[in-house]
């Protein structure tokens, strides 16, 4: 098995926001499991891609969502022409030949799925394939890293206190501004002053998070509107486009944040 | 009965009421003379026919026991009407004021037409006034001791609304006080914070709640905090004004058209948001003049809003487009103000005059300097006032309206505890500033009774206890059949943890209660996964398929490829909010088990909490109690996303206390449901009876107040339940929840396991 496709090649651009490079090598020299919690569009799968070509491992990233099965993470039997073959999931590729697992937002997956993940974060670094019948042991180089957005949690969609606790956890939240306008202005190539508009306009709408939005304008969010500035776009129908549009279809919020990118600009 | 005019102009008696009328009068010659000097002037400005209908209707109110003066009264605004009126107006006045003299006395029919009178121009058509004057004439039928209350507002009233809106306005304080005459007249008076509310809703017509939310929400964003807006009917009030932490939002602007409301309320929200977090501390008032006053307002105004377009450019688009004053060479305060104004909030504007200049340049030198020192701005102030006085340029502080039209009028900005007694001007203007703020900001309280000494007894509350405002509700009030916009404040106080051991102790003693929970649970639990079969993804293979799948390929044929079996676990949607009453009457001991009707009710939520989170239900619960209707008190006890656990400590630190304003208590747990996306949606409000407030006289009122809350939750797709406790708690609760949505439970003690079973049976096919 090949897994040169998972290889980072070019160095993924990643401003760091604190002690997070440092935390990560320490924690991947240990292989102790890591939780990167932190709001979305916050520049954590980033970060992964960052640190995976820094130690120059490969990385197989899995999106969670609701419909996730175990399978859709271990594997299956598939059929072909002679019967029935088993084929190996994305979770124990990485586990059989060693590369960094990335399952980001963990929580959108059911608790039943998540549960497949336990014995690989103890000492026993396994991965039983009850289908098959086998135990995967991981590879040495094998780690895994998880993400998690609290703001998002419901009594529904959380993890469980028996997942969480396997975890050491880094805290991410938006860069702080002048580090986030950096960030907006190479990401969508657009000039500082417009980054420093936008990166305004998110920090207001943040302060909306649970108050209208469930979270305010991502750095995410940012670099598309940047993006779209770059091509061409006006300011405020970029915002408009990427922003308001996007984040509500409630008419006072969106009024509201249409009065917010009026405001900025 | 056939009205006067119309007998009289019947063609037996042709043109001969006038005569008639005369022959009558004779004896009293003064009057005799002024009658036939009016009827000289209607004749000269209509037909006979009419001049005699017209006679017919002064005889008929002469006959009414009006009295020369009543009758001086109409001639004399008739004097000013003739030139531009209609007959049928004209005869609408005298038939009026004949109702009115009959049933309210000549006096206060003359009050009445007099007031009418004052407002009327030299040559209008009077048509306005006749129909202002026949409501009042319908007021009088109905009761007449209104009459005269109302006439001492007059002017205060029919500024803030046109005729249909006064008629409504009237109709309201009938419909309030059907009875008591004392209430009535502190309505019609405009003595009653009630009869003030009722008018700026009738005069409406540019509202400022519709712009709430929106406003709400761009002042979090923009500054981190949230307005607190109370919109006020009251004719001093002509611009917004800062009150504490209070913003007063005149109903009525005079001048604003309706298209520029949205960008002017933004304007004037977001400018007192300006002041709210930089101008740090108010202004001593000393020795200044009214003149130095409105100077230290107008720069101070600069000042904040520039140091909110350093962060937010774009805002000086929104205010600086609001600013209309041209430039020109007029040297009054108004015009001179007006363009500082504008030139301190534009750079580009340009205006030759040379004291705005200098102001200007003193401005623009000490913000650059240090645009956080707020002193410099009474220095210049002072600098600029003392030249207006050279310059002999008066100012009339009483007609003095700030401009443009978003600004407060900057009374709110100003420490009035330090006047100088000698300060005679700026004391007057003190005296405005506390006006209406004492009244609106302390009182608060809808049925204000009319004397101050019946001031309704809010339970004492400590300044900095307030709770933060979460939400403005509507209220229903039963006999004006209508929501009154905005009229209950829900504030949040966060829970007091208490300590758990107690409330943990009685959980684990419960343990029989809690098994029978559990066994309904696992019930609950059992809708059983169905199985997906033939599926091209699943968990699991389908074997009946795959077999199938085999044969094909053993026969070469092409196999079906949906081998897979998912399951799906038809899963229960169902959330659950929980409504907690925690009035002071759930302090009553329960019979027999030392614990109170409030803490047998917290050990039954811990429980059901509990039952829930083995369900998987999503569950918040919030404690509810109101102090009057400026003070409905929300303790959120556990939030959709928070484990039950974390509800232990506040519902073992909840404390008995204050009343029951069960219809807010719902709007606000509706508006908490409601937003969220579940197949079935339960409110459940469990509460120990009828509800009852400190400012409410009627329990009806907030029955139906419930009532109609609840009819509204189940429109939002709810399902609303009553748990109703104690003995003949449940006819209470049904009549507000109807009798099948409504649970008794007599034995407070039997609460716990009854509340989880309750559940159970409502949610589980
Ligand atoms: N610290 C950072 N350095 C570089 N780019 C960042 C950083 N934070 C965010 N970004 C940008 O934001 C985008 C969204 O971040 P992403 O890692 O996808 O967020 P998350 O995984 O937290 O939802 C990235 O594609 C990247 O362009
Ligand atoms: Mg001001």
């Amino acid at each position: 098995m090949n897994l040169d496709q998972y290889a980072i090649a070019e160095e993924p651009f990643y401003a760091p926001v604190a002690e997070e490079v440092v935390l990560f090598e320490a924690a991947y020299a240990e292989r102790i499991p890591l939780m990167l919690k932190g709001p979305t569009g916050c520049g954590k799968t980033r970060f992964v891609e960052h640190m995976a070509w820094r130690l120059k491992r490969p990385l197989i990233t899995v999106a969670c969502h609701e419909d996730m099965t175990a399978s859709d993470l271990v594997g299956r039997y598939l059929l072909d022409a002679d019967g029935t073959v088993w084929r190996d999931g994305p979770l124990t590729e990485a586990v059989r030949h060693g590369a960094i697992c990335y399952l980001d937002e963990i929580v959108e997956a059911r608790q039943d799925t998540t549960v497949v993940i336990h014995p690989l974060t103890d000492e026993r670094r396994v991965l039983p394939l009850d289908k098959r019948n086998e135990l995967v042991a991981a590879h040495p180089d094998f780690f895994l890293v998880i993400s998690y957005n609290p703001g998002y949690q419901s009594a529904v969609k959380d993890l469980k206190e028996s997942t969480k606790q396997r975890f050491a956890a880094i805290d991410f939240t938006y860069a702080h501004a002048d580090r986030e306008t950096a960030i907006v202005a190479q990401e969508a190539g657009i000039a500082l002053d417009i980054a420093e508009k936008l990166v305004r306009i998110a920090s207001a709408s943040r302060n909306l998070g649970g108050r209208g939005l469930d979270e305010g304008a991502s750095t995410r969010t940012l670099i598309r509107a940047g993006k779209l500035i770059a091509r061409g776009i006006g300011i405020a129908q970029a915002c408009d486009m990427t922003i308001v549009s996007a984040l509500t279809d409630d008419r006072d919020t969106r009024g509201a944040l249409r009065s917010v990118v009026s405001a900025c600009l | 009965m056939v009205p006067a005019s119309l007998r009289l102009s019947a063609p037996d008696e042709g043109a001969h009421s006038g005569d008639v009328l005369a022959r009558r009068l004779a004896g009293r010659p003064e009057l005799a003379a002024r009658f036939a000097a009016a009827r000289l002037l209607v004749a000269r400005h209509v037909e006979v026919a009419d001049a005699d209908m017209w006679a017919g209707s002064v005889a008929a109110l002469y006959d009414a026991n009006a009295g020369p003066a009543l009758l001086e009264a109409l001639w004399s605004l008739e004097t000013r009407l003739l030139p531009g009126t209609s007959v049928p107006a004209l005869l609408a006045l005298w038939s009026a004021t004949r109702t009115l003299c009959r049933h309210a006395g000549a006096a206060v029919a003359r009050r009445a037409v007099e007031a009418v009178a004052a407002r009327v121009h030299y040559g209008e058509d009077g048509a306005h006034l006749a129909a202002v004057l026949r409501i009042l004439a319908g007021l009088a039928e109905r009761a007449a001791d209104a009459v005269a209350p109302l006439l001492d507002a007059f002017d205060d009233i029919v500024d803030a609304v046109d005729a249909s809106g006064l008629e409504a306005w009237i109709a309201d304080g009938l419909a309030l006080h059907p009875a008591d005459r004392r209430r009535r007249a502190a309505y019609f008076r405009l003595a009653d914070a009630a009869a003030r509310q009722r008018l700026a809703e009738r005069a409406g017509a540019i509202r400022y709640a519709p712009h709430e939310e929106r406003l709400r929400k761009v002042t979090r964003a923009l500054f981190g905090f949230e307005p607190e807006v109370r919109v006020i009917a009251d004719r001093g009030l002509r611009r917004t004004r800062l009150a504490g932490g209070l913003l007063l939002m005149p109903a009525r602007f005079t001048d604003l058209p309706a298209a520029e409301a949205p960008t002017t309320f933004e304007a004037a929200v977001l400018h007192a948001a300006c002041h709210r977090a930089f101008t740090t501390t108010r202004f001593a008032v000393g020795r200044m003049k009214p003149v130095q006053l409105a100077l230290v307002a107008l720069l101070e105004d600069a000042r904040v809003e520039r140091l909110a377009t350093r962060r937010y450019p774009g805002l000086a688009r929104l205010w600086g487009g609001l600013h209309h004053a041209p430039a020109s060479r007029i040297q009054t305060i108004p015009s001179l103000f007006a363009r500082l104004a504008r030139g301190l909030a534009d750079p580009a504007f340009a205006d030759g005059d040379g004291w705005i200049a200098k102001a200007r340049r003193l401005f623009d030198d000490a913000f650059a300097a240090d645009p956080a020192q707020q002193s410099f701005v009474p220095e210049i102030a002072r600098v600029i006032g003392h030249d207006l006085g050279q310059l002999r340029i008066p100012f009339d502080a009483k007609g003095y309206v700030v401009q443009p039209l978003y600004r407060d009028d900057g009374l709110g900005l100003f420490d009035w505890a330090e006047t100088d007694p000698e300060n005679a001007d700026a004391l007057e203007l003190m005296v405005e500033a506390a006006r209406i703020r004492e009244e609106e900001v302390d009182a608060g309280s809808s049925d204000a009774p009319a004397e101050p000494g019946e001031r309704a007894r809010a339970q004492p509350r400590a300044e900095d206890e307030e709770g933060t405002l979460i939400a403005l509700h509507p209220e229903w009030h039963h006999r004006l059949r209508a929501e009154q916009p905005d009229h209950v404040t829900v504030r949040l106080y966060p829970a007091a943890e208490g300590a758990t051991d107690p409330l943990r102790a009685r959980l684990a003693v419960a343990r029989g209660v809690r098994a029978r929970i559990d066994a309904l649970v696992r019930r609950a639990r059992l809708d059983r996964p169905t199985r997906l079969r033939r599926r091209m993804q699943g968990d699991d293979l389908d074997l009946e398929a795959a077999q199938e799948a085999m044969q094909a390929l053993r026969l070469r044929e092409m196999p079906d490829p949906r081998i897979h079996m998912a399951k799906h676990r038809q899963g229960r949607d169902v959330a659950l909010m929980l409504l907690l009453d925690i009035s002071q009457s759930t302090a009553d001991p329960v019979a027999g088990e030392g614990e109170t009707v409030l803490s047998t009710a917290a050990l039954s939520v811990a429980l059901l909490g509990e039952a829930l989170a083995g369900l998987g239900d999503p569950f918040a619960a919030d404690a509810f109690a109101s102090n009057g209707r400026a003070d409905v008190r929300i303790t959120p006890l556990k939030n959709f996303d928070e484990r039950w656990e974390a509800a232990l400590p506040r519902l073992a630190g909840l404390q008995p206390a204050y009343s029951t304003r069960l219809g807010a208590a719902l709007r606000h747990g509706a508006a908490r449901l409601a937003s969220r996306a579940h197949h079935r949606r339960v409110l459940v409000v469990v509460t120990d009876g009828e509800p009852s407030d400190i400012d409410v006289e009627e329990s009806e009122y907030l029955i139906e107040d419930a009532k109609h809350a609840v009819a509204r939750a189940r429109g939002q797709g709810l399902d609303v339940f009553c748990v109703a406790l104690g003995e003949a708690a449940d006819k209470a609760g049904a009549a507000m929840f109807g009798r099948r949505n409504t649970f008794g439970v007599t034995r407070v003690s039997e609460l716990p396991q009854r509340l989880a079973a309750l559940y159970y049976q409502l949610t589980v096919r």
